[in-house]
Formats: structure tokens, sequence, C-alpha cells
């Protein structure tokens, strides 16, 4: 058949239709308005006999020619269907949509099929596009802290772009990698599905401190003014058909689609004010050398010592010299407060024949650190085409571009600017004869990081019989990062450095779906589905570097003698899926669910077993039995019950089999292979599992003034991936096995209340959800019962011990300080003071020491004397936000709030062990908030005695019970403090103008929001940011601070 | 009309079946590595696999001062040549067993701290047994895998498996000589913990593994190249013999049975007649290597660029002008009464007088040269390395072993045949068959003296025969029951040896 036939064909289609019923009509004319704001609303399909007869215009008005007597409905996703029967002789009416608060009509998506909450068994908690779109972001998942019951995002960096460690519902694998500072726990993050389309962040894209590579996630190139909805899918009933990518959660993004007839342009701009949060205090110029003069010559119990001490340190004796005086407020340097933008002009239109979008983005924050940001550009596109009923076509194309500047840090951590701002203010500020190259590589150093990306997605739903739809989605993701760094030769020893980096990602998608839709008489209806799932994934990166430039005005190309270069990474990932689910329910009233994925991943090798995810649900809406008909005040109330077990592949097929690596030289003239001896073979590795149950209730009460959501959860990880070190009898240095498992449960509950009666003319609506979760280690390696792993740089511990959290510190207990050297106790075999141990370096305590528990009662405080506390998981994670409006105004706040957190303040510890030698020019910081002793102040204080120089000895632990005495290390229970804390994350008051007014300029809806974010922060945590803190609780002195935005937005409709 | 969408549709399921996956789909090669569920596929792979396990003896044995350091200078009656300029107290402190000063940094001056960890001398490397355990990881991993290889003939799987049995055992061997106990264990991919395991349990387990799978070596190569550097069933029968004579010192009680078993072994490499004594006048033939008189070493080729580290050389030691043009003097110089005793003056036929000592048995610290490995392809000028392979086992030190073992179970005329075929060989006095026993004992220790000078054995047979015990039969050096008993022979294990496993106890003597 010719094209233009068919098209023909198409337009009769849509036209006839029309002519049919063009009988006994009347017109009528109206607008549409949100109930609320009165804000027109745009879009509104309406139907009359169930066919649809109109859609409202971009300003909400509309006009329909109906039979006099038809029943006209007015639906639309945000709003309850609204019901109208003219009355005699009416022609024009005013429509007050209610906005959809009704949780039991949301539709929520599991297993890629849609469903309505009330036959719905699993957990699932949907954000709209309302709840997230005042707050300009460079990653929309931060948003959601707070917002979503279980869902802990441990934002460890404020760096525009970076994305914090998403948790959902605890911890679910213990391992981690690096060590101390640098330890970044195995990431568990949800598996992000956006239109359909799963995007896995667990891999390639490097989580972790040193991450490679631009360090930009997807999820941060998803513009949020283009987000409609994010449904957050917690338990193996809901995530069970996404397979072993989805066990750690799912997070559904929706994004907008057309559906006005005539088309609506959106604009939006956001122009934001990033600013500096209060940064440390320093002591600056004289102050700063009077302090280190009076250190010396009080502490050193040497005069003559503390003389020369002084002589040999110019900075503190030549203090006319214009190199040493100065006051330089080095933080000041670095940190600015910078303006930003963002503007977005999204296109839609269509009805449900055909509809279309576009949306064209750009977003930009400079950080508040010099030479760093995150901007982002994107054209996003989609259409449907639905000539019939039978038959539906969908495309998307969606491509972004972010770029990452990371200074002389990683994207996350800013190591180089840490380094350059611990620098003594009498020293020169940056120059290149200044005192430290690290400070202007922070400025000088020339990178351009890009992340780019294009979606493009096809689907095509055809009905062969009624009920019997076969859907298939073909999608194609490329990814593609590159990185360029340019260090001027002044930065690097005389020798310029070029390095280049570049990744690429394709991902290939399709899916196959039958679905099968029935209902029976006498209410019993029945949906089956099934389908099978293809993917896989190429991933390839290279790497140059070149050393020595021929000059600084040259940085490529690369390729001389110098140049290093090579690929590092080249992998090929396919992964197959065949799942089925099955729902029958009763009136609605009694719903069974239950569904199985197999999938299969060549990541573990072919002779892997086939993953197997079962899930059971079921659900009671007891509201709906006649028991509770007489119940006015239960709009609604269910039970429901989910049970499903995942298995998840662990490991590579290098951990199962063993890497074979070509020999470096030769063997009798013939080429050699040996096995590569870092990770022994593990033929017996199996996949990890992890079973879930859950039980929920919903409650709305009211007329939904009051809506509840209770969940409790069981969640067992078993068989976890652990990389055992070996012994060296073993030859291997680590062996990957299953041998470590995990217990969490907890409950979660969300409150929805409407204070104020329905008549009242402000609208207010307060949600509050706290998530408690209790995590309990119940395996470990080799049936051990505790593990300690030590961290070679810092000589902190982390203790792994069977029946505890997994997490935990093991340190000194400090109590309190010795206020005399007699309080020391003394051993009374030996007649010795109490001392460390470490052998021809033993110190006796004294007066002003640190009061250290010794634990085993020998009088030696070594690592015996270590205790196990802490946690760094919160036990209580939650938020409240409330949305208020009254005529034209809305008042929107969200909070969010961490109960029982444990984190080691190093930033303190380490603000005393500067003063360790008053002759290194380091920053120095104020100690004067801190309680600590001193000859006059002896009783009741907390922290040792900083100032006595000579005994303290080198600070950087380097192992652990290394028996120096170290007054100020970090591992004890001195530094770990409580971070809980309570955050208003922001606060958005936003105007809409009166339609009437904004008319005339084509405008149908303006509005004008004012936000602040990151607004403040409620703790007792004396550190800085009790959340900008590591996934293992540990405070870094040189991570990204997080900056306060205030931003003025518009937003506009024509 | 519809037909279209129809069409559409039927597009739609086709795409749709093209979704359902396979294995073959699922099996991705990955280009860049090698996993181990494609490597033991060809006879290639189990070659360049069984050569990696030889390198991984090469570099910890010759890229260490290890054969020198261990065989031939510790507890010798050498010195450091004080005439060459260079400090060169290791040789001192290894002749006197003073391991404590050697093996620690922060006792020596900073100049000589590279003896310990720079990868010739490697004094420090030796403490770690890593190395062997690779041998041993390997060597199981391939008895394991070659039986499913599927292009390899059964002979093939068989040949290679006891090449592997060859190689662990060869492992366990040398790290039972320098450490005492050891943990022991056969399968593949071990990874699980345990303590040290008795030598003599050991040396026993090896023993029986080798002599169940010996005959499927091959006598010799029919490629000379492969000859006396692959594991050879002389090979195979001589590490035998070195095990017998092992656990003959140590376990005593049943030493009549292990000198029987040496007996029988030596003689069945002999029976064999694969191997032969080269004419005395073609050592540098034999210390080139790959000679009929090989049973086992370890190559050397300046043209294959596979070159051991000077310092990791014997010859390094004793070599000087002309053979190294620019070092005027030997670095060690030897006992002139160890020279004398094994060189009786009474014989002046020894052709080994001559030919292995350039400048006279006697020359002093000016001029004293030991010319045995003199395969030097340098430029005049050059400071370069005799380029002989390093002989592990061969011929005349398993005549010899034997010779020792009959000696030991009365079979003096068999001691005295096989003693006579190693002197004659080199042109000198027979021995007497009417002479005293212990006399004779004597005669056949410093024959091994004096044969396998610079290959390794000395300090091994001093500590098996206990004669570093008794100062008169050790050249003045001395070492208490009391020390040996708590393994002041052994060589210290490295406290790593200890980490992520606790079950390990370090060599009692040198942790104290």
């Amino acid at each position: 058949m010719k094209v233009k036939n068919m098209l023909k064909i198409v337009a009769l289609l849509l036209i006839i239709p029309c002519f049919l019923i063009a009988q006994n009509k009347i017109t009528v004319t109206g607008i549409v308005k949100n109930g609320e704001t009165q804000e027109p609303v745009a879009g509104v399909s309406i139907y009359a006999n169930k066919k649809v007869i109109g859609v409202t215009a971009n300003d909400g008005t509309f006009s329909i020619k109906v039979n006099e007597d038809a029943a006209i409905t007015f639906t639309d996703v945000r709003y309850s269907n609204f019901n109208l029967k003219l009355k005699p002789g009416q022609t024009t009416v005013q429509v007050l949509m209610k906005v959809r608060d009704d949780k039991m009509n949301e539709v929520v998506v599991t297993g890629y099929a849609k469903k309505a909450r009330e036959l719905t068994t699993g957990s699932t908690v949907v954000i709209t596009a309302k709840d997230i779109r005042d707050v300009p972001s460079a990653n929309v998942m931060d948003l959601l802290q707070g917002k979503v019951a279980g869902l802990n995002i441990n934002t460890s960096s404020g760096a525009p772009g970076s994305t914090g460690s998403i948790y959902l519902r605890g911890l679910s694998n213990p391992s981690f990698s690096g060590a101390g500072a640098d330890a970044a726990l195995t990431p568990t993050s949800p598996l992000f599905v956006v239109d359909g389309v799963p995007i896995d962040v667990n891999s390639t894209y490097e989580y972790g401190f040193n991450s490679g590579g631009p360090g930009i996630n997807p999820v941060s190139l998803i513009p949020q003014e283009d987000i409609e909805q994010i449904e957050i899918l917690k338990d193996a009933q809901a995530t069970t058909l996404y397979g072993s990518r989805g066990a750690y959660g799912v997070i559904l993004i929706t994004t907008k689609r057309g559906k006005s007839k005539v088309p609506i342009v959106n604009f939006r701009t956001n122009q934001f004010l990033s600013t500096v949060p209060n940064l440390r205090k320093v002591i600056g110029g004289k102050d700063e050398r009077m302090m280190r003069l009076s250190e010396i010559l009080q502490f050193d119990p040497n005069f003559q010592h503390a003389l020369t001490t002084i002589d040999q340190t110019p900075a503190l004796t030549d203090s006319l010299n214009a190199y040493y005086n100065n006051s330089t407020n080095w933080q000041d340097v670095f940190y600015k407060s910078t303006w930003n933008q963002t503007y977005n002009v999204g296109v839609s239109g269509g009805d449900q024949a055909f509809n279309y979008k576009t949306n064209i983005g750009y977003f930009n924050q400079k950080g508040i650190i010099k030479n760093t940001g995150f901007s982002r550009y994107n054209v996003d596109m989609n259409m449907q085409y639905q000539p019939i009923e039978k038959f539906k076509l969908s495309t998307t194309i969606s491509a972004a571009m972010g770029e990452n500047k990371k200074g002389s840090g990683n994207g996350i951590m800013q190591t180089g600017v840490a380094e350059s701002v611990n620098t003594s203010s009498l020293l020169p500020a940056p120059g290149a004869f200044g005192a430290n190259s690290a400070d202007l590589a922070q400025l000088a150093v020339i990178d351009n990081n890009k992340a780019a990306q294009l979606n493009t997605n096809f689907e095509m739903q055809y009905e062969f019989v009624r009920g019997l739809r076969a859907t298939n989605t073909f999608s194609y993701n490329y990814m593609s990062g590159t990185e360029n760094t340019f260090t001027p030769a002044i930065m690097n020893g005389n020798m310029s450095k070029s390095y280049a980096y570049n990744d690429l990602t394709g991902t290939l998608y399709n899916r196959f779906m039958l679905n099968y839709a029935k209902t029976f008489e006498r209410g019993h209806s029945i949906n089956l589905y099934g389908f099978s799932e293809i993917s896989s994934k190429k991933y390839k990166v290279d790497a140059i570097q070149q050393t020595g430039t021929p000059s600084d005005g040259i940085s490529g190309p690369l390729g001389a003698a110098t140049s290093l270069g090579g690929t590092l990474s080249n992998t090929e990932t396919r992964d197959v899926s065949y799942a089925g689910n099955v729902s029958y329910d009763y009136n609605k009233k009694y719903v069974l669910n239950a569904g199985a994925m197999w999938s299969k991943s060549s990541i573990s090798g072919p002779n892997m077993p086939w993953a197997f995810n079962p899930t059971v649900g079921l659900r009671w809406n007891f509201s709906k039995e006649k028991l509770f008909e007489h119940l006015t005040f239960l709009d609604y109330g269910s039970f429901r019950l989910g049970w499903g077990k995942s298995s998840i592949p662990v490991g590579t097929i290098y951990d199962t089999y063993g890497k074979y690596l070509n020999g470096t030289t030769t063997y009798n003239s013939s080429p050699i292979i040996n096995i590569d001896w870092s990770s022994a073979p593990n033929v017996n590795l199996i996949p990890a599992t992890k079973t879930d149950l859950n039980f929920g209730t919903e409650l709305g009460l009211f007329k939904q003034r009051l809506q509840f959501v209770f969940e409790a959860y069981y969640k067992q990880n078993d068989n976890n991936l652990y990389v055992k070190n070996l012994s060296s009898m073993n030859a291997f240095s680590q062996v990957s096995t299953n041998e470590l498992g995990l217990v969490n449960y907890g409950y979660e509950l969300t409150v929805t209340a409407k204070p104020l009666s329905a008549s009242s003319k402000v609208s207010w609506t307060v949600t509050a959800n706290a998530a408690l979760d209790h995590e309990v280690l119940t395996r470990l390696p080799g049936e051990a019962k505790q593990m300690v792993v030590v961290d070679p740089n810092t000589g902190l511990g982390t203790m792994y011990r069977v029946g505890r959290n997994s997490l935990s510190n093991v340190m000194y207990n400090t109590k309190g300080v010795y206020a005399s050297t007699g309080d020391v106790p003394v051993d009374p075999a030996t007649g010795l003071r109490m001392h460390t141990g470490a052998p021809g370096n033993t110190i006796y305590f004294q007066e002003g020491d640190a009061r250290w528990t010794d634990v085993n009662g020998d009088y030696v405080i070594n690592q015996n004397d270590y205790i196990v506390c802490g946690n760094a998981m919160p036990l209580v994670v939650g938020g409240f936000s409330s949305y208020t409006n009254y005529k034209n105004f809305t008042l929107n706040v969200s909070t969010s709030f961490k109960y029982k957190r444990d984190i080691i303040n190093a930033a303190a510890a380490q603000a005393f062990q500067r003063f360790y030698n008053p002759a290194a020019l380091n920053q120095m910081l104020p100690i004067d908030q801190f309680n600590y002793w001193a000859p006059s102040n002896t009783k009741g204080v907390v922290y040792p005695n900083p100032y006595d120089f000579t005994r303290t000895g080198d600070y950087k632990a380097t192992s652990i019970g290394n028996g120096t005495y170290l007054p100020f290390r970090a591992d004890q229970t001195l530094f770990m403090e409580d971070g809980s804390y309570f955050k208003i994350n922001s606060i958005a008051f936003s105007y809409n103008f009166n339609r009437n007014k904004t008319k005339k300029y084509g405008i149908t809806s303006a509005r004008l929001t004012f936000t602040m974010n990151n607004v403040y922060t409620f703790t007792k945590y004396t550190g800085p940011n009790p959340e900008n803190v590591t996934d293992m609780g540990y405070d870094r002195s040189d991570g990204y601070p997080q900056s306060k935005n205030y931003s003025l937005g518009l937003d506009l409709q024509f | 009309m519809k037909s279209i969408f129809s069409k559409l549709g039927i597009l739609l399921i086709i795409i749709g079946s093209f979704a359902s996956g396979c294995k073959k789909f699922l099996t991705v090669t990955p280009i860049d590595q090698m996993t181990g569920n494609e490597f033991w596929s060809s006879k290639q792979d189990v070659e360049a696999f069984s050569l990696g396990t030889y390198n991984t003896f090469r570099d910890f044995t010759c890229k260490n001062c290890f054969f020198p350091g261990t065989g031939d200078l510790r507890m010798a009656p050498v010195q450091w040549n004080t005439k060459a300029t260079t400090s060169r107290n290791y040789i001192n402190y290894l002749s006197n067993n003073n391991l404590k000063t050697l093996l620690n940094p922060a006792l020596l001056s900073s100049s000589d701290q590279w003896w310990v960890t720079y990868g010739g001398f490697g004094f420090g490397n030796i403490q770690k047994w890593n190395s062997f355990y690779q041998m041993i990881q390997s060597a199981n991993i391939m008895y394991k895998q070659v039986g499913s290889v599927p292009t390899l003939s059964e002979d093939d799987k068989l040949y290679y498996q006891a090449e592997a049995v060859f190689q662990r055992c060869l492992a366990y061997f040398f790290m039972v000589r320098i450490y005492g106990d050891v943990p022991y264990y056969t399968d593949a991919y071990h990874e699980s913990n345990m303590p040290r395991t008795n030598m003599v349990t050991v040396l026993q387990s090896c023993i029986k593994d080798m002599g169940g799978v010996q005959q499927n070596l091959p006598w010799t190569y029919a490629d000379p190249s492969l000859r006396g550097v692959r594991a050879m069933r002389g090979g195979a029968l001589a590490l035998m013999m070195h095990m017998n004579m092992w656990l003959a010192g140590f376990d005593e009680a049943n030493k009549t049975d292990y000198y029987k078993q040496v007996d029988s072994l030596g003689a069945q490499i002999l029976a064999s007649k694969a191997y032969t004594l080269l004419p005395i006048e073609n050592t540098k033939e034999i210390f080139k290597g790959r000679t009929t008189e090989s049973l086992f070493e370890v190559p050397q080729n300046l043209n294959y660029n596979e070159q051991f580290p000077q310092a990791s050389t014997y010859f390094d030691l004793v070599l000087r002008a002309p053979f190294k043009s620019v070092i005027p003097y030997s670095y060690i110089i030897y006992d002139t009464k160890f020279l004398n005793t094994i060189y009786p003056t009474v014989d002046n036929q020894d052709k080994r007088k001559t030919l292995w000592f350039t400048n006279g048995l006697n020359a002093g610290a000016a001029d004293f040269t030991f010319s045995k490995f003199v395969n030097v392809f340098g430029r005049p000028g050059e400071d370069v390395n005799s380029d002989d392979d390093m002989i592990v086992f061969r011929l005349a030190d398993a005549i010899l072993l034997r010779a020792e073992a009959c000696a030991n179970i009365g079979k003096k005329d068999d001691a005295i045949a096989m003693l006579n075929m190693v002197r004659s060989r080199a042109g000198a006095l027979l021995e007497d068959p009417s002479i005293a026993d212990d006399k004779f004992q004597d005669d056949i220790f410093y024959e091994r003296c004096k044969e396998l000078m610079g290959e390794g054995h000395y300090y091994y047979d001093l500590i098996r025969t206990k004669r570093i015990l008794d100062p008169a039969k050790a050249f003045g050096k001395f070492m208490t029951g009391e020390a040996f008993r708590a393994g002041a022979w052994t060589w210290p294990l490295d406290p790593s040896a200890k980490t992520n496993n606790s079950a390990i106890i370090l060599n009692t003597y040198w942790s104290q």
C-alpha cells in the first residue's frame, strides 16, 4: 500500500467518527481550571459516551459539540475525573478540577505494566513533577532526599553534577574498596528505568573517589524539567521483573508527553546564586605567628632547642620579609559564590492519535570552588502515533551532553584545593613563585570533561485479538565520556603534562512482551503477560598521556616518545531474560499477583546457572467489604503481603575462571603465559541471593484528609560477594567468595494530611515519612565471627562482627583527660605509670594526656585496648514536606533528617594535629571552641593538651596499634560524634500571575518562584556538615562543601 | 487498509522472536584478556603455561643471588676479597651465617641496603616463598586442566601431568632446603589456610608423587634446545635422589631406606644410557648447557635476551680480567686450606686444577680466578656476564649422590666405582679400594666440593650430612646442635607469610 493512500485512510479514520455522531448536538464552551490555584489546565481530555470529543486548549478553554443529555467527563492524570451533566439550555461551563491526591487512583508501573494502585501488591512510591520542579539541581536524585520513606541518599559531595550513594532500605552489601577516608562501599544503586529503558549505573560508571574519566553519572544527564513522574519500587514484589539488576530497587523515570491539541510552549528559567557555606575559621597573620612562637617557647622543654627551631623557621623570625609578611586567606583564593542559570523550552501537543514533545534544556552550575562546575545540554523528543486503537507506535530520541570541570580534584573530592588551603597564612597568595604549586594547579589546570549521551527508543504495540497485545521495545543508548587535562610545566616539575581519556558505551536493548487481559463475569479479572529481554553492552576505554610537551603552548596532539597510552578496558556484556506474570483480582477486592524472571548474563561466564527470581503478592482491599461499608470515614483501606527472591550473579568471568596473562619475557625463546596472581579463580562462585518479605497497609480517612502507608520488611542478603585477602602460601593475593551475608529489617511510615477543611481558602498538605532500618551481619568469610579490616594509611579499622551492624569502628575509648600526672594509674606490679606499648618508644601518660580505657588491664595502651563502636549507616531516615496554597501563592517546604549515625570527625582531629609541628607552615585552625587541657584548665576538659608538641609524635598513625602517643588520632571515641541532623532542604515560594493579566501577551500561565536550597541544618555535630561525609561515616577535610543556593525561577506557558 | 498495521504487527512478532537468547549469544569472549574458561584449549596454551612455571623458578632462583648466596657462600670457607674495591660485606655475612645483619636494612649502611632489596642480590626476596607457591599453584592448575584440553593426545596429557608434578616437587624441594617445614598441598586453586607441614612428610609425599609419574617423562628430547631445560626422566630421578638424601639427613631412623632408594634411582639413571659425562676439556660446553650431561638446568641466552642479572650469579664473584675486562680482582677468595684439602697435592693429574683455576690453585687475593663458567661473549672493555646456564642437576652430581648413598649402606665397591667415574673423567687419581671407611666418606664429600663448586650444592651438603656441627669437618665453620635444631640452618622466613594466615609460625631461630 502506498504511503499516500495510507495517510488518506488515516485521515479518514480520524474524521469519520466525528461525522457519525454529529446529530442533535449543541455546542458547549467553557474553561477548565485547577481548583486550587485557579490556573487554567491545558490538555484535559473530554469524553462523552466513552469517546474523546475534545481537549482543552493551552489557555484551558474548550469548545465541544455534544448531545444535550450527554454525560461529559473531563479527565487528566493529574486530576480526579470531573463528571458533568448539562442543565437544560446550558452552553457555558467552568470546570474546577480537583488535584488528584487520592493515592488509590495513582497509576503505578511495575514490571513494565501499568496498574491502578489498588491492584498493586508491591511497595512503590510516586513522586510527581510538582515535588521536584522548584529547586534547580544538577542531579534530580538529590531532590528525593527526605521525600521517600526508605530512600537514603548520602550526598557525600557538594560538587555540581556528582551523585550521592543511593541506598534503598539500608545497606545491601558491606564490602568496600579503598581504605579510610577513600573507602567507598560497593555500589548498590537502584536500577534506573527511563521511559521503559533500563539504565544500569552500578557498572561502567566508576564510583568511588578515584573515579576515572569525566565522572558524570548518566542520571545527571536527565533534565529535571522534563520529568513527569518518578516512581520508586522498593520490594521484590515490585522489582522482580526487572531482573537481577533491580535487586536493589528500581527507580522509574517517566518524561513528559504531548497531550494538548493546541501546541503548548513552556519556558522555564532559574537564575540562581550558589553561595559558599561557612568555611572553617583560620588563624591568620600576626596571630598565627605569635601562636606558633608561644607554642614553641612554652612547650619545648629545651630552651636552646626552642630557639634553634625558631631561628630555622624564617617565616617566624623574618616577619618583615614580604614573602612571609602576609595574612593570606587561602580559602578565599579558591572559594567564591557563583551565579548560575538554567533554561528549558518545551513544546508539546497532540492527542491520543498523534502526539509529540520536544524539550530543549540548558543547565549550568559553576562550582563554588574555582575551576569546577557542571553544565548540561539537552534535546529530548518523543512522539506517539496511534492511528487505530489496535496499533500504537512511539519513539523517543534524547541527546544530552554533560560537561564537568574537576579542577585539581576528581569531581567528587577536592584533594588539590584541600592541600593548597592547608597552607600557612604567612605565605603569599598564588603565583608562579608562590608557596605551593597545587594552588596554581587548581587555578591553571585546563581540563575539559564531557559526557555525551544519545538515547533512542522505538516501541510498537499491536492488539491481535481483543485483550491480547504484543509490544516490542527497542532502544539503543550510546554514551561517550572524554577527558582532556593539560597541566602547564610550572605545575608539574617543569614538565607539562597532557592527558586524554575517552570511553564509549553502547547498549542495545530489546524487549518483546505479550499481554492478555480479560474481565470475566461476576467480577473476576485476569491479566497475564510475559516478555523476553535481551541486551548487549559494549564498553571501551582508552587513555593517553604525554609528559613534557615541547612548550606550554602545545598541549597536543599526543604520540611522541614520552607518551603513554593504551586501552584500559574493553568489555562486552550480554544479558538475556524471560519473565512471566499473572495477576488476578476479584471485584478489585482480592488481588493475587505472581511472577518470575529467569535471567542470565555473560559477565559470570557460560556455566553460571540462570538466575531465577520468583515473586508472589497478595492484597486485600478490606474497605470494599460489606462489613466496612457503613464506616463513612474510611475511604480506602488495604493490606498487602509480598514475597520475592532474587538471584544476583556476582563477580566477573575472571573471578570464576581466572585471568591468563602474556608474560613480559620469553623462556628458552618461547612465549610464556602466567595466570594472574592478583585474583584466584573460584569455580564455586554462585549468585548472591536476596529474599525479601514485605507487609504493607494503606489507609485513607475522612475524604482523603488523612492517608497512611505503613510498611514492614525483612530482607535477607545471602552469598554476597566478598573479596578475601589470601596468605602468601596461596600465591594468589585475593579470591572472590560468596561468604558474606546480612539481614535488613525495618519499618516505614508515610502520612499525608490535610489539616484544613476542604472549604478553607487555604489548601495545606503535609507529608511526613520516616524509615527505621536495622542491619545485621549474619555471615563472614571462613565462618569467622569477626574480622577487622585496617586501613594501612590512617590506621583506622573497620570491624565486621556477626550479629552487629556490618560497618563498625574499632577505636580507643577516650574517657576525658588526665587532669594531673597523679591521676594516671600506676601498675602495682611494676610501679610504672600507664604507658603506650611501642617497643623502644614507650611514652608514659601525664597530665593533659588522653585518658584511654585500658581494656585488658595491663597498664599498656595498645591495639588490645580497642573497642568496637559506631555505625556509619543511620538508624532512621525521613523527612517531611509541606505544601500550602492560598489563592495565587504557594509555599513549598521540604526537609529531611537522619537519626543516629556515627561520624568520625577527622576534620576536628586534623585541626588539632596541625599543632604537632609549630615550625611546619600548615594552615592553623583556631581551637578555642574546644575545651582542651591547659595548665590553667585541668578539670572536666574534653580534649588533650594540643600544644605539647614534643611528646605527641607523628600524628599519622602508620599502623594500628602503633604505640606512639598520638593524642589526636582519629581512631578514638573522642572524635566519633553523633551525626544526627534535621535539615531544611528547600523553601520555595511561588506566585501565579492572574491569567487575565497575562493573556494579552499571549501567556496562558506565568509563575514566579523564589527558592532557597540547603537552607539550614540543625545538628549537634561539631564538624562542618554532617551530610557531607563519606559512606563510611568519615568526615574528610578535603571534601567538596555543599553550596547554599538562592534561586529565582520563572515558568511561562504559551 | 488495516493490512498495513497487520503487517507491522507481524513484523513485531518477527522482531520479538529474535529476542530470544541462546547460549551462543551469552558466550562473550573478551578480546583483551584470556579467561580460564577459554584458555586451556590447545597444546600451545599448555606449552606456554608450563614455560611460565619454569620462568617463575628462573625469576626466583636466578634473578636473586640465590644459588651462590644460599648454596656456595653460606657457611663456606670464602671471604670478601677486599682488594676488589666495592663493599661486598654480604659475602662475609653469608659465610658466617650472619643473616640477622644481612637481612636487616637498619643494621646496614645505606649503600649496603640494596643487597636486601635490589633485584640482582635480593637476599630479602629469598625470605619470601611466594614464587614457590606460584610454581606450586601453577603446576597444580596445569595438572588439573590438561585433562580437559580437547586437542591433547593421552600421551601428551600424561607427559604434561608428569611435568607439572616435577615442577611442584622441585618447588617443594627447594623450599624445604631453605625454610624447613612448609605448608604442603597439591590441589588446584588452593585457597584455604594451613600450618606448616613437617618437611619429612612434604618430601616423602613428593617422592611418592614423582615416583608415580616419572616414567611418563622422556629420558631426553630429540630437540636439543629442550635438553635439560624441560623436565626429563633423569631430572626427575635426580630430584628424587636429592630429596631422599635430604630425608636421610633429617629422618635418621629410616636413613637406610632412603640411601637404598638413592642407590636404585642412581642406577636407573646410569642404566638408561641417556646421559653421559662429557670430557672435562669440554667444560665450557657442559655449562653452556643443553648437553647430555645435564639433568635439569635454567637456561640463559644472550641471543634470546634472556639473561640473569650479574649480581645473582656465581661467576660474577670469581671471574676477573681478562674474562671480565674491567674487573681487576675477583670478589671472593677461598680459604687455601679448603682448596688444598679438596685438591690434594699428591694428585697433580686432576685436569680441573688447571682448567678451572686459571692462575693456579693457590692464587692469592690479587689474581684468584675460578674459570669454570667462562662462556663470555663480550667485547673488550665490557663487563658482561658469562652466558652459562644455571645447571641445577647434572649427571656427575647424581653419580656422587649415589656414591655417598652406597658408602652409607656398605656398598663400598659400588661407591668407589661411582667416585672413580667422576674422577676418571677429570683425569684425577682413582680412589684406592683399600682406603679406610671414614676417610673414604670424606673423599666423596671432597669430590662433591670439587666437582660441584659454584653450582649451589656446598651448603646443603654441609647441612644434610650434619658436617656443619663439627668445625673440623666444615673447614672451621660451625653451628651448635642447639642452633641447628632451632633452625639456624634455615633462611629466615619473611613475616609477611603470617599475613592473613595465623597458622604460620616463623622460623624460631631467626625470629628470636
